[in-house]
């Protein structure tokens, strides 16, 4: 990478930095409390990574999984749409190293509760490599306040997902490229029925 | 005014293939496509083409006509790379050198200007073709090229040549093709004069511009033999009836394009250096420091578009141990790391190197890669095999039922609405353009939860379907009635979506049949 492309990527204005280029390479953290949006902000960045034509992952536990129809209407392809469902952490992330270490997804979302928290700083720092590697995004989604830290040393950047009625936010806690303090919102609509 | 040479190695494959069969140079010899009797002859020489035989004949039909005629097969790549080494040989004497893209064997040379470094265009004419046809050499001749040893030798291998120094591209090439193979006498001709050049190269036979045999045969039918004879021949009409090849020679004759020499791009082979700080003697570590000189080595071939066929590693050895050099040719030219990093390990642990290495540099040979070959780079993009493959391999780990993806299905009943089906997999999405805005997600449950119905007197607290913590229901949209299973056992559910006070929205229903409350998932 050129300094050049360094430069442009860490003073880009804030309505790109959360853009699919910017993220691609680096281990996330996407937190939420109650009342949150993370759900929405996942599907985001899964819709992001196909629009740049690379199939996605999403390795949940069984009783953690999305609403389908949801994600059709927000256009993602489901085809392109991995769903490995896993019990135990360790597997979820034995799983994701799997599919990182292909090189043929554009994101992997790990969304197993609050067992992601006691993520080994070996299994992040693989996780990492392997994304910078492949230009991948791996968004771990926890469940956790804002005054939590984040799961380790080796999270590029962790924000906290808030949403006020349809309007989502992204408050970045931590961000190793920009500097913590920015956000990121995105007016939504409700789903079918709700105004 | 400009000066500009012709190099003419005339029937360059044929002369591969008598250079690999030294006792065939007196007899008839023909290169084939394929070594059966369909092959079709690609080149004849003199003897050949004396018994009858021509370009696009069969072996089969060639053999019957002469007996003892020769026949084998040159390979396009070693034609290739005898063209890219006579390049790189000639660079040594002209900074500016064309390649012929139809003809191999054919380079036009920038001569402006060299007179003052020779002693005239004769004497660097001949060294030229010195260098061209001189013997085999022992030692390299060509010390800033940065070519191996292997590739220099391959130049310098006694090949009949013909140069000739002039002004006008065409007419140079003209008469340096009228010295054919093995026609050694006046191999280097300079013009002083253009109007002599001229005469000269329009006293050439067609037959010697490698114009179609078929073209020429209807040419000498009208008269039309030599390229005087054709330049007199109206352009639109020699289009028309003898197509484009002609029409291209014609408008070249005629000088309708600059006469000057664009010089073709000069390859360098891709190289990369490792430095170590200390000795390395290391096996393991030694074979990893050449994997990280792998990826941008293979890099520049795939952004070339070619692919590695041998792999040279020069590797320095400490003090006074000399050096060692050795190769690696996979069996097929791959772009593949970990197939080279495998036959490198193997090659080094059978080198057993009396030193430490201190420097490591690698050298590719290279030919032109697939498009397959391309599109499995790394970088080229998303490896849906191999994605393929991770999928088979946690689906063994994990279960049948564990990687899945979701089908939508028509249906009333949310949970009827999609399924998950298993999947061997994985496509490159096809996502439409956004047009407005994203709805916000639901998190299903798919086992529903009881909730706690609303009481029947709400006091000040109100509903609290989650307990306190969560707080009572701030909003209520719905109800958005769902029915059906009529047919079978009816089920009536009454949907809403509860706003509660720490801003959390249930996705609910009422169940008719059971009189109870469900969450059937949380927008998030």
């Amino acid at each position: 990478m050129t300094f050049e492309e360094i430069r442009a990527r860490v003073e880009a204005p804030e309505e790109t930095r959360f853009a699919f280029d910017q993220l691609a390479g680096r281990l996330i953290e996407l937190s939420s409390h109650v009342g949150s949006s993370v759900l929405t902000t996942a599907v985001g960045l899964v819709l992001a990574a196909q629009r740049d034509g690379a199939p996605a992952a999403w390795v949940a536990a069984p009783h953690r999984l999305f609403f389908p129809p949801d994600l059709v209407d927000s256009g993602v392809d489901l085809a392109a749409l991995v769903v490995v469902r896993v019990q135990e952490p360790r597997l979820a992330i034995r799983a994701a190293d799997r599919l990182l270490r292909s090189g043929a997804f554009g994101v992997v979302i790990i969304d197993i509760g609050d067992a992601v928290a006691h993520l080994p700083l070996a299994a992040q720092s693989r996780l990492a490599s392997l994304a910078q590697k492949h230009r991948s995004i791996v968004a771990c989604l926890t469940e956790k306040p804002a005054s939590n830290g984040s799961l380790g040393s080796l999270v590029s950047l962790r924000a906290e997902a808030k949403r006020e009625r349809t309007t989502t936010t992204l408050l970045m806690l931590k961000d190793k490229r920009h500097g913590p303090g920015w956000a990121h919102h995105e007016e939504c609509r409700g789903p079918l029925g709700l105004r | 005014m400009d000066r500009l040479a012709c190099v003419n190695v005339p029937e360059l494959p044929l002369q591969l293939l008598i250079r690999d069969n030294p006792t065939w140079r007196n007899v008839p010899v023909v290169v084939v496509d394929d070594d059966s009797p369909r092959g079709v002859t690609l080149w004849a020489n003199h003897s050949a083409r004396r018994s009858g035989i021509h370009v696009g004949m069969r072996y089969a039909v060639a053999l019957s006509l002469c007996t003892e005629l020769r026949a084998g097969v040159i390979a396009e790549r070693r034609v290739t790379e005898s063209v890219e080494a006579l390049h790189t040989l000639l660079r040594t004497f002209s900074p500016t050198v064309e390649t012929s893209a139809t003809e191999p064997g054919i380079f036009w040379l920038d001569a402006s200007g060299l007179h003052h470094l020779y002693d005239s265009l004769e004497t660097w004419g001949q060294a030229v073709l010195r260098a061209v046809t001189g013997p085999i050499s022992a030692e390299p001749t060509l010390p800033a090229s940065g070519k191996t040893k292997r590739e220099v030798t391959t130049v310098n291998q006694a090949l009949d040549a013909a140069v000739v120094v002039g002004f006008d591209r065409l007419c140079v090439c003209a008469v340096a093709k009228s010295r054919g193979l093995g026609c050694r006498t006046q191999p280097l001709v300079v013009f002083d004069d253009p109007a002599h050049e001229s005469a000269m190269a329009h006293k050439i036979s067609l037959r010697d511009m490698a114009l179609n045999p078929a073209t020429c045969d209807t040419l000498e039918k009208l008269g039309v033999i030599s390229l005087s004879d054709f330049m007199q021949l109206p352009a639109a009409g020699v289009r028309e009836r003898f197509g484009l090849e002609a029409f291209r020679l014609h408008q070249s004759a005629a000088r309708v394009h600059p006469s000057r020499v664009t010089a073709t791009p000069h390859r360098e082979a891709a190289t990369q250096t490792v430095v170590f700080d200390d000795p390395e003697s290391d096996l393991t570590r030694l074979t990893f420091a050449v994997k990280t000189a792998l990826h941008p080595l293979l890099g520049t071939l795939a952004r070339r578009g070619e692919a590695l066929a041998t792999l040279s590693l020069h590797l320095k050895l400490g003090r006074h141990h000399g050096a060692v050099t050795c190769k690696v040719c996979p069996a097929t030219p791959t772009l593949d790391v970990v197939q080279l990093v495998e036959l490198t390990h193997l090659k080094l642990e059978a080198s057993r190197l009396s030193a430490g290495v201190t420097d490591a540099v690698l050298t590719a040979e290279s030919v032109a890669a697939t498009n397959e070959q391309l599109g499995l780079f790394e970088s080229a993009g998303r490896d849906l095999e191999a994605a393929g493959r991770a999928l088979a391999r946690l689906r063994a780990e994990l279960g049948e039922d564990a990687v899945v993806r979701a089908v939508q299905k028509s249906a009333h009943l949310p949970e009827a609405q999609f399924s998950w089906e298993p999947t061997l997999a994985v496509e490159l999405p096809v996502v439409a353009p956004q047009s407005r805005q994203r709805p916000l997600v639901r998190r299903f449950f798919p086992r529903v939860e009881t909730l706690s119905g609303p009481p029947r007197a709400l006091r000040n607290d109100g509903w609290q379907p989650l307990g306190t913590s969560a707080g009572a229901v701030t909003g209520m949209h719905g109800p958005f009635v769902v029915s059906g299973g009529w047919w079978r056992r009816e089920v009536q559910r009454h949907y809403y979506f509860l706003e509660l006070q720490n801003q959390e929205i249930l996705w609910v229903y009422f169940d008719l049949g059971r009189r109870q409350w469900f969450a059937q998932g949380r927008v998030e």
